[in-house]
């Protein structure tokens, strides 16, 4: 594709996306052509500690589970940069690898869950800092109409498998081979993620080679 | 005085090193120059009438009049004609009737046409008129009777070869002047290289495709062994300029500053230049982010910051560095950014870092921030000034892309700087001097690949 993805997580303090508060954000940009690593961006993110607060501020406060996954402490988090600005430098990342600086060749956005889940904090932080589209009603950091779910797609490859119980990373991780280290941290699951997409891809991809897309129905032959 | 017999002129048309030669400019003029390898203002013209649509369709005995021009000029068909009659008017192009001047002359010579009926016979050719047509034909072959150089027979298939060269044949005076200028812009090409691909850079912005103008004039200087650079702060220009021996980009050729904004950048930086007595050339990264940033719009900025502009010996940052703590700088309020401005002739911080330390205690502290909010975000700003969240170091393939976009094409590096080019043992250059061999390889970018379907298994001819 002619487009760079950014593969990205966040590791939060709290399960729900419209509500909850960030802890970490990581990414690593892939050039859309051969999936070359181009960069990577990781960052903490100071949520509000105090749960009073949070709540006044109209925000899930801080989990201890959410915590106990992620490996944080709350007195770590009190000293990791403020969100807004950790923010900007992300948008700054994502825009660098918007090759020719317009909507349409913007970034596709990639992750595991993130149709369900990154997406919203990325619309809730760009309605709150930036950059914000008034007439869609949508973040225009990314690309606005293509977005790579990474879940749906091993899904789909292993939906017919009756092996296949859980398609969590956890899972997958296992499955797949790949190291448990470091799992939760977010940029280990965003290169994790990324390896699962690329393989993915790429079988994809030669699998395109030997498909007949042009007039597929032209023979009449309907499924429905 | 132009020396028409210039050999190193002559030389571009046959290495096919035509961009910026008029009428030839084109792909398809490109190939067929080489092929041709024209010599002379003769063979140029013809080469010019030649490769016009109407000759490269009008196929006679399984060939195009082009390839036909191109075989009997390198002896790989013979030269033939009609009737012997026809040699001394058609012998310079080699017996292919290229001209309409061609046809008018064999209509005075074989039917006696007087220079006012031979110019309706141009008419009828150049306008495709057929009732005019069949009038000459008529005349023609009456004149010819009475000539009597060719019997009846020979003078009805002359005239129907002049019929069918209707589809083709251009006028020969357009095409001669028309090869007086190519030429004339092969000998500057050949003999002041540099000047002309300033020239031709200078205006590019005229083009239809003034980026695709760009890239093409850029690769072929390469060729020439001219270097082509980006602008930087300490030796730019306003517009493409020659500089230490190679073609420097200007402000205004940076996209999104072609306009007012660029003057209104050249305008700043002199205005920095006296406002602290240095010459841009010393300008320190600090200079640039007190003093000038805040004259730039935040475009213009980020532009120059991407094609390295402030990435100077002096400023030692990186183009992702600059882009950064600019994005930094930008989050201070005009308060503080006057308290910077201010103290930093006494202070002379030499990083952003130490200026934000000192910065960051509210006034009362004796810094320049007006409350504890403002302190915590600009302490928030120095942790990220400390630990970027990415790497600030430029990545070939980012700076390619970014030049690619501001400057039209890559002009640091090229493509294949971005991979591993470790197994070539070839350049393109040497390939295109002439080197042969069984193991060459050569790392290029491949730009465009055409599928090519292959009739009476003969391969179409691709050459350039």
């Amino acid at each position: 594709m002619n487009r760079d993805i950014i593969v990205f997580d966040f590791e939060t303090g709290g399960r729900n996306p419209m509500k909850c508060q960030p802890t970490q954000i990581a990414a690593i940009a892939l050039d859309g052509r051969n999936f070359r690593l181009k960069g990577e961006f990781n960052s903490m993110m100071r949520p509000i500690i105090d749960d009073e607060e949070a709540i006044a501020a109209g925000v899930d406060p801080i989990e201890e589970g959410a915590l106990k996954v992620t490996g944080q402490t709350r007195a770590k988090l009190a000293r990791a940069p403020l969100p807004k600005g950790v923010w900007k430098k992300f948008c700054a990342f994502v825009n660098k690898y918007n090759w020719k600086g317009t909507p349409y060749f913007a970034p596709i956005p990639a992750g595991f869950n993130i149709i369900g889940y990154d997406m919203h904090i990325v619309n809730r932080l760009c309605k709150e800092v930036g950059p914000w589209d008034d007439n869609r009603q949508q973040q225009k950091l990314f690309h606005q109409i293509y977005k790579i779910d990474v879940m749906d797609d091993v899904w789909l490859w292993t939906e017919g498998d009756p092996d296949v119980k859980s398609i969590s990373m956890d899972s997958l991780r296992e499955r797949m081979g790949l190291s448990s280290e470091n799992a939760h941290d977010a940029l280990q699951d965003v290169k994790d993620t990324a390896n699962i997409f690329i393989k993915l891809q790429k079988s994809r991809r030669a699998v395109y080679r030997n498909m007949k897309f042009e007039k597929a129905f032209a023979d009449g032959k309907l499924f429905v | 005085m132009i020396d028409l017999k210039d050999q190193k002129s002559w030389n571009l048309y046959k290495d096919g090193m035509t961009k910026g030669l008029f009428q030839l400019e084109s792909n398809l003029g490109r190939a067929w120059s080489k092929r041709l390898a024209p010599e002379n203002i003769e063979e140029l013209a013809a080469l010019i009438a030649l490769i016009r649509p109407g000759c490269l369709k009008a196929i006679i005995d399984g060939k195009s009049m082009t390839q036909r021009f191109v075989d009997r000029k390198h002896k790989k068909e013979e030269v033939s004609y009609l009737h012997e009659s026809l040699e001394s008017i058609l012998k310079p192009t080699y017996g292919v009737l290229v001209y309409q001047e061609q046809a008018m002359l064999i209509a005075v010579q074989l039917a006696g046409f007087s220079e006012m009926e031979a110019d309706n016979l141009r008419k009828a050719i150049g306008k495709k008129k057929a009732d005019l047509m069949a009038q000459v034909k008529e005349a023609f072959l009456k004149g010819a009777a009475n000539k009597g150089i060719v019997t009846s027979e020979e003078a009805e298939e002359i005239f129907g070869w002049i019929e069918k060269s209707s589809r083709y044949s251009f006028n020969k005076s357009h095409a001669v002047a028309y090869a007086v200028d190519s030429f004339w812009s092969a000998y500057y090409k050949a003999n002041f290289t540099k000047e002309f691909f300033l020239s031709y850079l200078f205006y590019a912005n005229e083009k239809q495709d003034p980026h695709r103008e760009i890239y093409e004039l850029v690769n072929e200087a390469k060729l020439f062994n001219i270097e082509v650079k980006v602008p930087k702060l300490s030796n730019f220009s306003t517009k493409f300029a020659i500089k230490e021996d190679g073609i420097c980009f200007g402000i205004k050729d940076i996209k999104s500053l072609t306009g007012v904004t660029g003057d209104k950048v050249i305008a700043a930086i002199e205005d920095t230049s006296q406002e602290i007595s240095k010459e841009p050339k010393d300008f320190t990264w600090m200079d640039i982010l007190v003093y000038l940033a805040p004259k730039i719009n935040s475009t213009a900025f980020k532009a120059l910051a991407s094609i390295g502009f402030f990435s100077t010996r002096v400023t030692g940052v990186t183009r992702n560095q600059a882009l950064y703590e600019y994005l930094i700088f930008r989050e201070l309020t005009k308060t503080e950014v006057k308290w910077v401005t201010v103290n930093y002739p006494d202070k002379k911080w030499d990083k952003l870092g130490n200026c934000f330390g000192e910065l960051c205690p509210t006034k009362k502290l004796g810094g320049g921030c007006s409350n504890i909010n403002r302190s915590q975000i600009v302490e928030n700003e120095i942790e990220m000034l400390k630990n970027p969240p990415y790497d600030l170091s430029d990545d070939p393939a980012w700076i390619i892309d970014q030049e690619t976009k501001m400057l039209g094409c890559p002009v640091s590096l090229s493509r294949i700087d971005a991979v591993d080019t470790s197994i070539a043992n070839t350049s393109c250059k040497d390939v295109m001097n002439g080197k042969k061999g069984k193991d060459i390889c050569i790392v290029a970018n491949l730009q465009r690949v055409a599928n090519h379907k292959i009739k009476r298994k003969v391969a179409p001819r691709r050459e350039g």
